[in-house]
C-alpha cells in the first residue's frame, strides 16, 4: 500500500473516529455511558423521544435554526448582490468584512452579543440568539452564493432587461436560477450553523435551553447513553442534509460552466 | 411581416469616467430601416455607444433619441429594443421557446399569440424543431439563431447586436452574416451593429461609422468610406493601404498635396502606366502568387523617397508579365485613385 493511501486512510479513521464510537453507545440498554456496551436496545432513543424536556430543546433549536437560516440566506443573498454592483475596491473591502464573523472565535461573538444583549435588556431571548445565529451563518452564505454569482454571466441580466423586465423581474428570471442550488445549500449550511451552535447559546439561554445546551448540561451532571442516543440520530439527519447542500453545490458548478 | 421601424439619433452624446472619456461628443442620425455598424478597435467607445442605446449606462452628456423621443431618463426594459449580445446571453435553465417566448411574456402576450410568434419568429431563424431544447444542447450557431428569435419575435423597431459574429468560428461567421442580412432584409428593422472586423462592417452595412479613442472618425457606404478614406486613421483601419507622407508625394509626383498624407490602395497600382499618372520607380520585393492576382511590394528609389515600400496587388495577365524579385520597375498610379488624408 502506498504512504498516501495509509494516510489518507487514517485521516479518515481520525474523523470518523468519534462516530464510530457514538453509534454503537446510542444502542446500549446499560444504564451509564460506557464502550464498548454490554446489553443492547432501543432503550436511549425512546428516552429520548418521550422527555418532554428533550423534545423541547429540540424543538426550539429547530425553530431558531430555521429562522436563522432564511434570515442569514437572504441577508446574503441581498449582500452578494450589493457586493456586485460595487466597485472592485469597495467590493473587497466590504467582503473581507462580511467573512469576518467566520474567523472571530466564537467565544469573542458570544462575549460580544451577550455585551450588546445586557445594554439592550434582551439576554435570554430567542430573537437575540436567532439574529446572533443568523449573524454567524451570514458569512458562509455570502462565501457560498457569492461563488456562484461571480459565475453568472451579467449579459443575462441585462438581456432580461432589453426584454422588457424590470430590475426585480429581471434578477428573478435570469440571475436567480442558475444560482438557485447555491442559495439552497447556502440555507442547508446556515441551518446547521445555527442548530448546533452551543458557546454564544450558553452565554445568551438561561432559562430556555437549546438543544446544544441541553446536552452541555445534561454531560456536566449525568452521563447515561440518551445523549450517544441523539448524537447517532443528528448524525444521520446532518450527513444526509450536508450531503444534499455539497451536491446542490455541484449542480450549481456544473449548471454555470 | 410588416413592422414599426424607428429613426435613431445620437446628440453630442459623452461619456466619461473620471478623466477619462470612453465616448466624446458622437452625434450620429440613423435612418429609419438602416443597417448600421459602429466599427472600430477595442477600446474605440462603439460598445459604450452601444451600452448608453440599449439603456445599461447612462450618457455623462447629450442625449439619445429613438423614434425622436429622448430616451436618456428611460430603463432597458421601456426602450423597447431587441439585443443580440456577444456570448448570446441565452437562459441556461430555459428551453429555446421559453428563451424566445421571454419578450412577449413580459410584454403579456396571451398565450395563443405567444405560440403563433414565437414560431414564426423560429422560423425566420431556421430553427422550427429545436423549440423544446435547452441551450446548452445547441450548437454555437444555433445559439446565436435563438438569440436572434429572441431579440426580434418582439418586433421590436430598433434592434441592436454587440460582436455578436465574433464568438463563431469563420465558416460559421459567415454564414450567419449572410443570415443576418437576409433578415434584416425581410423584416426592415433599423439594426446598430457593433464590431471590430472590417469585413463584416464592409459587407453587411448601409453605412459604416468608424470610431477611435471615443470619437467618430467617419459615417459614410462602405464602398465610399473604403474608396474616400478621410483621415490616416480611416484609411489605414479599413482595407489595407499605402500612405506617403506629403514631401514624398510631391516630389513623387511634383503635384501638391491638400494635406499631409496621400494613400494609395494596392490594388490601384499598376504595372502600365498611362499617361498623366503618377509613376513609382522602384525595386520588386517579395512577390506573393495568389491565384487570380499577384501581391508584392515595390521599395522606391532615390531621393527623398528612398526606402519606403509600397504594397501592390495586381490582377494577374498571360500577356503582361510581371517583373522578378529585385528587379527594377516602374509602377503607375491614376491621380483619381490617390486620396488626400488628414491626421
Amino acid at each position: 500500500m502506498r504512504l498516501s493511501t495509509i494516510l489518507f486512510a487514517m485521516g479518515v479513521l481520525l474523523l470518523f473516529f468519534p462516530i464510530l464510537v457514538v453509534v454503537p453507545m446510542s444502542f446500549s440498554a446499560d444504564r451509564f455511558l460506557g464502550f464498548p456496551p454490554r446489553t443492547w436496545g432501543l432503550t436511549w432513543y425512546r428516552a429520548y423521544f418521550s422527555d418532554p424536556v428533550w423534545m423541547a430543546a429540540t424543538f426550539r433549536s429547530l425553530r431558531i435554526a430555521l429562522f436563522a437560516s432564511t434570515i442569514a440566506t437572504l441577508a446574503g443573498l441581498l449582500s452578494v448582490i450589493g457586493l456586485g454592483r460595487m466597485g472592485p475596491r469597495w467590493r473587497a473591502g466590504l467582503t473581507g468584512l462580511f467573512i469576518a464573523p467566520a474567523i472571530v472565535p466564537n467565544v469573542i461573538i458570544a462575549l460580544g452579543v451577550f455585551i450588546l444583549a445586557l445594554t439592550f435588556g434582551a439576554t435570554d431571548s430567542v430573537v437575540t440568539l436567532t439574529l446572533a445565529h443568523a449573524a454567524l451563518a451570514l458569512p458562509f452564505v455570502v462565501m457560498i452564493v457569492g461563488a456562484a454569482y461571480r459565475q453568472v454571466d451579467p449579459n443575462l441580466e441585462r438581456a432580461a432587461r432589453v426584454c422588457g423586465a424590470g430590475p426585480v423581474r429581471a434578477f428573478m428570471a435570469a440571475t436567480l436560477p442558475p444560482i438557485l442550488p447555491a442559495v439552497v445549500a447556502a440555507a442547508i449550511f446556515a441551518f446547521f450553523i445555527s442548530f448546533d451552535e452551543l458557546v454564544v447559546a450558553l452565554f445568551l439561554m438561561g432559562g430556555a435551553e437549546t438543544l446544544p445546551v441541553r446536552i452541555w448540561n445534561d454531560l456536566r451532571f449525568e452521563i447515561n447513553p440518551t445523549i450517544a442516543a441523539i448524537s447517532a440520530f443528528f448524525v444521520v439527519i446532518t450527513t444526509i442534509a450536508m450531503a444534499i447542500a455539497e451536491l446542490l453545490r455541484l449542480r450549481t458548478q456544473k449548471r454555470l460552466r | 411581416m410588416l413592422q414599426h421601424n424607428a429613426p435613431l439619433s445620437f446628440q453630442a452624446v459623452t461619456k466619461r469616467y473620471g478623466d477619462a472619456s470612453a465616448l466624446e461628443g458622437l452625434t450620429l442620425d440613423v435612418k429609419a430601416g438602416e443597417f448600421l455598424t459602429l466599427l472600430g478597435p477595442s477600446g474605440s467607445g462603439k460598445t459604450t455607444a452601444l451600452n448608453i442605446l440599449a439603456g445599461f449606462t447612462q450618457a455623462s452628456e447629450g442625449e439619445v433619441y429613438i423614434d425622436d423621443r429622448p430616451v436618456g431618463a428611460l430603463p432597458p426594459e421601456r426602450r423597447n429594443v431587441g439585443m443580440v449580445f456577444q456570448n448570446f446571453a441565452l437562459f441556461p435553465h430555459m428551453s429555446v421557446f421559453d428563451n424566445v417566448a421571454f419578450p412577449l411574456r413580459m410584454r403579456k402576450a396571451t398565450r395563443a399569440l405567444t405560440r403563433e410568434k414565437v414560431g414564426a419568429a423560429l422560423e425566420t431563424v431556421h430553427l422550427s424543431g429545436m423549440a423544446d431544447r435547452k441551450p446548452a444542447a445547441l450548437s454555437g450557431g444555433q445559439r446565436q439563431r435563438v438569440a436572434l428569435a429572441r431579440a426580434i419575435v418582439a418586433a421590436p423597431p430598433v434592434l441592436l447586436m454587440d460582436e455578436c459574429l465574433s464568438a463563431l468560428d469563420l465558416k460559421l461567421r459567415e454564414e450567419m452574416r449572410d443570415e443576418i442580412r437576409r433578415i434584416h432584409g425581410t423584416l426592415g428593422t433599423t439594426v446598430i451593429f457593433v464590431t471590430h472586423d472590417q469585413s463584416e462592417a464592409l459587407s453587411l452595412s448601409d453605412r459604416v461609422a468608424l470610431l477611435n479613442d471615443g470619437r467618430l472618425c467617419q459615417v459614410d457606404h462602405p464602398q465610399a468610406i473604403y474608396d474616400r478614406p478621410a483621415t490616416r486613421f480611416v484609411a489605414d483601419f479599413i482595407g489595407r493601404t499605402n500612405i506617403i507622407a506629403r514631401e514624398a508625394f510631391e516630389h513623387l509626383s511634383g503635384q501638391p498635396l491638400g494635406g499631409p498624407y496621400a494613400s494609395i490602395r494596392p490594388e490601384r497600382l499598376h504595372f502600365t502606366p498611362q499617361p498623366g499618372d503618377i509613376r513609382l520607380t522602384g525595386t520588386i520585393e517579395d512577390l506573393t502568387f495568389l491565384g487570380a492576382s499577384i501581391e508584392g511590394r515595390l521599395r522606391l528609389s532615390g531621393g527623398q523617397t528612398g526606402g519606403q515600400v509600397l504594397r501592390f496587388a495586381v490582377p494577374r495577365s498571360i500577356n503582361a508579365a510581371c517583373p522578378d524579385p529585385g528587379q527594377e520597375a516602374v509602377m503607375g498610379c491614376a491621380p483619381a485613385d490617390i486620396v488626400t488624408l488628414n491626421d
